[in-house]
């Protein structure tokens, strides 16, 4: 072995030594050549010090959440192979009759209720690894792309801060005739947020345009507004302050003098009200502009 | 022993995951998307794997995949000329590599072409041998021998580039020239 062989292996060397025995020829002749042992002294204090500061790295904060949601839900959409198992074929039965049962329900359910009690169902749905979604990417734009291709609803123009998280994948869904998109999204705190549209002329009181009207319903938070002809809702299990705060861009975007006219209107007051910011806005706006009221 | 749930498997192996494909990726966001989709591949597909002694190969092999498949179109790094480099390395290397932070040394991978960075990265993570190495990127052994010892000199040459540049100041004349071109 040439000492030019012997540095291309123990290149290759972890510098906490090996037991590879590829490595104990170049090893042996580095105890006898003192140049080529001043090398490899010189290497592995290289690799050890650029090992440590790549090992200390840290990882973003809330991965760790976002990959646990992520997988969940990943989990949830595959197919599980129970039935491999023949000992579960009774569990199996008697789940077929509950779930017989509850889907009965739940059907019932879901004909007496809006829009927005289907989306809540199928939320559940997919949670519970009932339902799948139709389409998994963490490319919202795909998705979008993916929904307009079915002529499914998909507002172009989201949220700056919702377009801005990773999405999980997107499911449609009929009602009353009408199709209705869900996207999936890992939220800023690790709870999963969901953005369902609908054609706003499906809906006989659609919310108002641009002003997010905020609710809870079934455990359920949610934010509805309009948007050309779109109707849409955002909705998570998580705080309603995360919606509020995924929607406080938009809030501003609306902010301009035209929309403040429109939040001094009797519809919009009680919803924005309770946005602070939006009141120092218009406060600040009555300042500059008094003719205006 | 019960094989080990996602959650245990998460911990066990997200943050060196979000190295290596910080490592490939241009940014941390796109680093933190990769990391997440492995993982999430893992849930859906995971189960498919017989032997649960190859996690961590198949969540390597995965991402590395993955980063291929969405990033091998965007533009590269070109190659340098690094034949026999590793030779003639300078003996003051060593002492730059002390000096430097995490950061920089990322920084330094990046500047690599992805055919080093790969490899280069997954040994100093010392997650895998170099026979491991090859068999996650899908190489053979001595492809990653031959850019283990080529991307170390690239490596050592990176960084001591970097620690001249911000050792030696910029001299003042020049400042005010600048100033005074505006």
């Amino acid at each position: 072995m040439t000492h030019k062989e012997a540095i291309f292996l123990l290149s290759a060397c972890p510098h906490g030594g090996s037991a590879d025995p590829e490595f104990a020829e170049a090893l042996e002749l580095a105890g006898r050549d003192p140049e080529l042992a001043a090398w490899l002294a010189d290497q592995r204090r290289f690799d050890a010090a650029i090992a440590e500061r790549l090992q200390g790295v840290p990882a973003p904060a809330d991965l760790r959440a976002r990959i646990l949601a992520g997988g969940r839900l990943s989990r949830l959409s595959r197919t599980a192979h129970w039935y491999s198992a023949p000992r579960l074929w009774a569990i199996a039965a008697m789940l077929i009759l509950f779930a017989g049962a509850g889907a009965w329900h739940s059907l019932q359910g879901r004909r007496n209720s809006g829009w927005n009690g289907q989306v809540f169902a199928t939320l559940s749905d997919l949670l519970d690894g009932r339902e799948k979604f139709d389409v998994n990417s963490p490319n919202v734009s795909d998705l979008q792309a993916w929904l307009r291709e079915k002529g499914a609803p998909s507002a172009a123009d989201l949220p700056a801060r919702v377009r801005a998280l990773a999405s999980l994948g997107c499911k449609t869904l009929s009602w009353n005739g009408h199709p209705v998109s869900i996207i999936c999204f890992h939220g800023p705190g690790g709870e999963l947020v969901h953005l369902a549209m609908v054609q706003r002329d499906a809906l006989a009181s659609p919310p108002p345009e641009g002003h997010p009207v905020f609710g809870e319903r079934d455990g359920w938070r949610t934010a509805s507004w309009s948007q050309g002809d779109m109707a849409m809702m955002l909705v998570t299990r998580g705080p309603q302050e995360q919606l509020r705060q995924l929607l406080a861009g938009r809030l501003r975007l609306h902010g301009g003098p035209q929309s403040l006219l429109c939040i001094r209107g009797p519809i919009a007051v009680p919803q924005l009200d309770e946005e602070r910011a939006v009141r120092q806005q218009r406060r600040r706006f009555e300042h500059q502009h008094p003719v205006i009221s | 022993m019960a094989a080990p749930d996602f959650e245990q498997i998460v911990d066990a192996h997200y943050a060196a995951l979000y190295r290596f494909a910080l490592s490939l990726a241009r940014s941390e966001p796109a680093a933190a998307d990769l990391t997440q989709q492995t993982f999430y591949l893992w849930a859906a597909r995971g189960h498919q794997l017989r032997e649960a002694g190859k996690v961590k190969s198949w969540l390597f092999t995965t991402l590395y995949r993955e980063f291929l498949g969405v990033h091998r179109r965007e533009a590269r790094f070109p190659q340098a000329d690094l034949e026999g480099e590793t030779a003639e390395l300078p003996a003051e290397s060593c002492s730059v590599a002390d000096s430097i932070d995490g950061a920089t040394v990322v920084a330094a991978l990046r500047q690599l072409d992805e055919a080093f960075r790969a490899p280069l990265t997954l040994f100093y993570l010392e997650q895998f041998s170099y026979r491991e190495i090859a068999s996650v990127l899908g190489v053979p052994a001595g492809t990653v021998m031959s850019r283990l010892s080529r991307g170390k000199g690239m490596l050592r040459k990176i960084l001591l580039q970097e620690s001249e540049r911000k050792i030696i100041p910029m001299p003042p004349f020049r400042r005010r020239a600048e100033g005074g071109a505006q």
